[in-house]
């Protein structure tokens, strides 16, 4: 997932092993720069028998492209990797990504909910990078629901269980997108996940998919929400959209967030818990 | 609270590509680097549009979200347990061989015709498993006792198991001693001077100091607690050495595995304080 997880709790080390794991797995599975993924062996024009990890990640995606009338689009790997966002996090080798034929879209691929299979009907790589990582997460914090409480950081994206060592909710800041050190506003979380998009961190990562180029109306886009795999696909999202279109899609999502435009000015929802 | 090991920090390097951030106690911070400042502070703005009306769909995926992080545990609950059992067994060995580095103790000789008897603690009740370094070193003592309910590696004697053992909380009731009523007496010859050991545990290890004076042992105590449990659980047990001079400390209930890293790190350091004949390790009697 080319990122850093780190998972703060007071557990069995067997219980933390387990946790980690998840990251491990769900990668083996979902990861377009591993060309041994289960991703990548998706074939063009073939249905295809899908394990839970991708086949959930896939639907989850579907939906939320449908959700967002393709602002996010998990079928954008293919341009990502056009504009360089080809090489494995680990080995800093370029991957050969198929290419993908133009004007691909999230309607492109369907599932078969019964027979619980992938068909791409077009040339083109999925891209669950948004998805899959808050879905680790996700079963990370799952695994470590007994201890109750427990913070999980992999790159930004945060599910914060329980209390802080002080017996408090977790306090999480957001950054401000251009000043280093400085945070822009803080929150009290509580058994919730908090996932930011940006482009301060790892430049212009994220493609607006309806009209192939980088997003760039919004600085950083931040959401908590019950799972990681929501905050962290609704971040995305979040980014691509108008701030405004994006704080109308979290309101009806029930989900709280912050939008820092790309102008440094701040749309909340509102009921956002400041600390 | 706990800290990653070494060991994962190595593991986890292998998986990323930047240095291991671990997120600061009660105030965690999103997302990461960004340009150079270029402007001035956010302002807010208050105004919202309204949604377009696809609460149904927007309702189904907050669901959909749970739903599918549910089967996904499903799914990978056994690879995860694997990687667990995994990690026990490297553990175990990190274990093995940090013990064979230090000299090797033998086992205590008490009477086999006096078995140990454990005095019926009020409350609570306890698993008395025992980690199989101290188990060896005590099985005269405790081998006619009934086998504990869970099983425990080969050839380590087991104790009695009325309950599963409650997890040690520095913050509940006071802990009762388990005491036997003949505690094995060591005649070792000791050195004069200062010496330390190490004892380990599931929940961290315990370096203990023993001070020898005259051939008897003057003073005992922990100089390192890295359990995730504060060694005051343990306290009523830190002075048995001088008391007993024997490393053979009491179990205290709810903190059964630090009494056990305890009596573990006195028997090395103990050890090292011990009169060698020759270059084999002196045999407490």
């Amino acid at each position: 997932m080319g990122t850093i997880v780190s998972i703060e709790v007071d557990a069995p080390d067997a219980a933390v092993a387990r946790a980690f794991e998840w990251f491990r797995l769900v990668e083996s599975h979902c990861s377009r720069f591993d060309a041994a993924s289960e991703l990548r062996r998706l074939t063009v024009g073939k249905r295809t028998a899908a394990s839970p990890m991708l086949f959930e990640a896939v639907r989850f995606a579907l939906m939320m492209a449908e959700e967002t009338d393709g602002a996010f689009d998990p079928t954008v790997g293919g341009r990502m990797a056009a504009r360089g966002f080809n090489r494995h996090y680990f080995t800093r080798e370029v991957t050969n990504t198929p290419a993908s034929a133009d004007g691909v879209s999230f309607r492109d691929v369907k599932i078969d909910e019964h027979e619980r299979t992938i068909l791409l009907q077009r040339p083109l790589t999925l891209d669950l990078g948004a998805v899959a990582k808050g879905l680790a997460v996700d079963a990370a914090a799952r695994e470590l629901q007994p201890f109750r409480n427990f913070a999980i950081d992999a790159g930004g994206d945060l599910f914060l269980g329980g209390c802080n060592p002080r017996g408090e909710p977790w306090c999480a800041g957001i950054r401000h997108p251009c000043v280093r050190g400085e945070v822009v506003e803080r929150f009290r979380v509580s058994d919730r996940a908090v996932c930011t998009s940006g482009a301060y961190e790892r430049g212009q990562h994220i493609l607006d998919p309806r009209r192939g180029e980088a997003a760039s109306g919004v600085a950083s886009a931040t959401v908590m929400a019950p799972s990681a795999m929501l905050a962290d696909a609704l971040a995305t999202a979040a980014f691509v959209l108008d701030p405004q279109e994006s704080i109308a899609l979290l309101m009806r999502m029930g989900v709280e967030g912050l939008i820092v435009t790309a102008g440094l000015e701040l749309l909340r929802t509102p009921g956002l818990c400041r600390a | 609270m706990y800290q990653l090991s070494p060991w994962y920090n190595w593991r986890i390097k292998i998986a990323t590509d930047g240095p291991p951030r671990r997120p600061e106690p009660g105030s965690v911070t999103s997302s990461a680097q960004r340009q150079p400042p270029s402007s001035t502070s956010p302002r807010t703005i208050t105004g919202m549009t309204k949604g377009r009306g696809k609460g149904k769909i927007s309702r189904d995926l907050v669901a959909a979200s749970c739903a599918a992080v549910l089967a996904v545990y499903a799914a990978g609950y056994l690879r995860t347990r694997d990687a667990a059992r995994r990690y026990d067994t490297q553990a175990k060995e990190r274990r093995a061989a940090a013990r064979a580095q230090r000299p090797a103790v033998k086992p205590s000789s008490a009477p086999a015709e006096a078995p140990a008897t454990v005095a019926a603690p009020k409350r609570p009740a306890l698993a008395r498993v025992r980690s199989p370094q101290r188990s060896a070193a005590r099985a005269s003592t405790v081998d006619t006792l009934t086998p504990a309910a869970e099983s425990s590696s080969a050839g380590a004697p087991r104790e009695i198991a009325p309950v599963p053992l409650p997890a040690v909380d520095a913050t509940g009731p006071t802990p009762i001693a388990i005491t036997r009523e003949s505690t094995p007496v060591w005649a070792a010859k000791w050195r004069d001077g200062t010496y330390t050991g190490l004892g380990d545990s599931p929940h961290g290890d315990i370096e203990a100091r023993v001070v020898i004076k005259d051939g008897r042992i003057v003073e005992a105590g922990i100089v390192t607690c890295d359990t995730r449990y504060p060694c005051s659980v343990i306290d009523p047990l830190i002075h048995q050495p001088v008391e007993r001079q024997s490393p053979d400390v009491d179990y205290m209930s709810r903190a059964t595995e630090s009494s056990d890293a305890y009596y573990n790190a006195l028997v090395a350091a103990l050890d090292n304080a011990a009169e060698r004949s020759s270059s084999e390790a002196t045999i407490p009697k």
